[in-house]
């Protein structure tokens, strides 16, 4: 309720034309590490998630006009940020013109790439298994499990059932403790 | 709170393997990035947004620094920036670029100029030796003919030494060459005296002297019952080499 209460008065700080910059700003400063995690943990890179971040808070400078407050402030960048994520990775696979499996295997190939990379350890595993995942069952699993989303507010974030929310993250878990067990 | 033991609980009863597992942060940042993207990203909206609403004009400076942002961007796809776009398509080829598999003997570069000269050197002295097959086969062919005429004339009349005979080569000249010949004992001497022959002037010495036959220079330095038959001549070129080795050496002994 109070962060709800100070989301409203970041907006209307924005809204008003004196202090937007400054709103803005605050927004930015609230939001950012969240939004850069769940961002980096799609997109592994960290170039391309600071590509996606700042290309998702230009359209929150463009759009937050016109937000109709139905949901809550952060619901509504997490939905801007996992559409870039997701848009991102669609013209990644377009533009190198490879199958879906490549770009998760692209994506593991980076992980294994980093330097702290070590494929003996449970940590790195968990995040391969997480690559295999597609990636919007990917972002369902990493909202809940690192995020620690209600159904309901993921449901508004990815525009998908509850229902539909919950098995997919059934199967992603069933699916990232098996690559963990057999790898 | 309770949500974060409902969704933990949830998680037990899918997966307590993944339920136990401790959430570790393995991805690094860059120092202070969060300090400066809240400037960085509302300096960037600021001016896409002024961009949008006066599209007539352009921002201050515009065109002054379009060429070398310009060049900068086109340096950038270079392949000087090969590394950094390897990095972008597949980091791990390139955390393996610096992987050498293969092995070269020690010293291998080192050695290379100077065993591709040998080689080279090798090769040049194969090329060298041609010129003189066709002056063997030039000589075979003037000796031939001399041969040939001097056997008819020994055999069939009787020539006195004082006689002269009407030959398009002069007597003195032949007795030049011959003694000349004598100085020419080894292979290299021929090859490189061979080398500063013109063949206009082997052709021209064959047309005009095909004919020569110095009698009394030729009875005394050759055997004739030494002589090769002609047929020898003709199909065998060492049987030339080993007549004109001895002939060589009759005439420096002499």
């Amino acid at each position: 309720m109070a962060e709800h209460s100070d989301d409203k008065e970041l907006l209307y700080m924005f809204k008003n034309p004196e202090t937007r910059e400054q709103g803005f700003t605050r927004i930015i400063k609230k939001y950012q590490e969240k939004l850069y995690w769940h961002v980096r943990r799609m997109v592994v890179d960290h170039d391309d998630a600071n590509d996606v971040l700042q290309n998702m808070f230009i359209k929150v400078w463009n759009g937050l006009d016109n937000f109709r407050e139905d949901s809550q402030l952060y619901t509504w960048l997490y939905r801007i940020g996992t559409n870039e994520c997701l848009t991102f990775l669609e013209q990644q696979k377009k533009r190198s013109s490879i199958s879906l499996n490549d770009v998760e295997n692209g994506l593991s190939n980076r992980l294994k790439a980093d330097k702290h990379f070590d494929p003996n350890k449970l940590e790195w595993k968990l995040q391969l298994g997480i690559q295999k995942l597609p990636e919007k069952q990917r972002a369902v699993f990493n909202l809940r499990y690192y995020d620690e989303m209600p159904y309901e507010e993921m449901s508004r974030v990815l525009e998908t059932s509850e229902g539909a929310l919950k098995a997919s993250y059934h199967h992603a878990v069933k699916k990232i403790e098996d690559f963990i067990l057999n790898h | 709170m309770n949500s974060r033991n409902t969704i933990q609980d949830e998680l037990k009863t899918i997966s307590p393997l993944l339920a136990d597992l401790e959430k570790v942060n393995v991805f690094d940042l860059p120092a202070g990035y969060f300090n400066k993207l809240p400037d960085a990203l509302l300096e960037k909206c600021i001016f896409q947004s002024t961009y949008k609403t006066q599209p007539t004009e352009v921002p201050e400076g515009y065109f002054t620094s379009l060429a070398d942002n310009i060049l900068a961007k086109i340096k950038a796809l270079e392949p000087g920036n090969a590394a950094l776009e390897l990095r972008k398509l597949s980091p791990m080829l390139y955390a393996l670029q610096n992987e050498e598999v293969y092995k070269i003997p020690r010293g291998y570069f080192e050695n290379l100029a100077d065993n591709t000269m040998a080689r080279v050197s090798r090769q040049a002295r194969v090329i060298a030796l041609k010129p003189v097959s066709l002056w063997k086969y030039a000589v075979a062919a003037v000796v031939t003919g001399i041969i040939a005429v001097s056997s008819l004339w020994f055999s069939d009349k009787k020539v006195s030494t004082n006689e002269s005979v009407a030959v398009a080569f002069e007597k003195s000249a032949i007795d030049n060459l011959l003694k000349e010949s004598a100085n020419y004992t080894s292979q290299l001497q021929i090859t490189s005296e061979l080398a500063t022959l013109p063949n206009d002037a082997i052709m021209s010495y064959l047309e005009n002297t095909g004919t020569v036959s110095d009698f009394e220079l030729l009875a005394s330095t050759i055997e004739q019952q030494n002589l090769p038959s002609q047929d020898d001549y003709l199909l065998d070129e060492k049987a030339l080499d080993k007549y004109l080795a001895e002939i060589n050496s009759t005439v420096a002994n002499n």
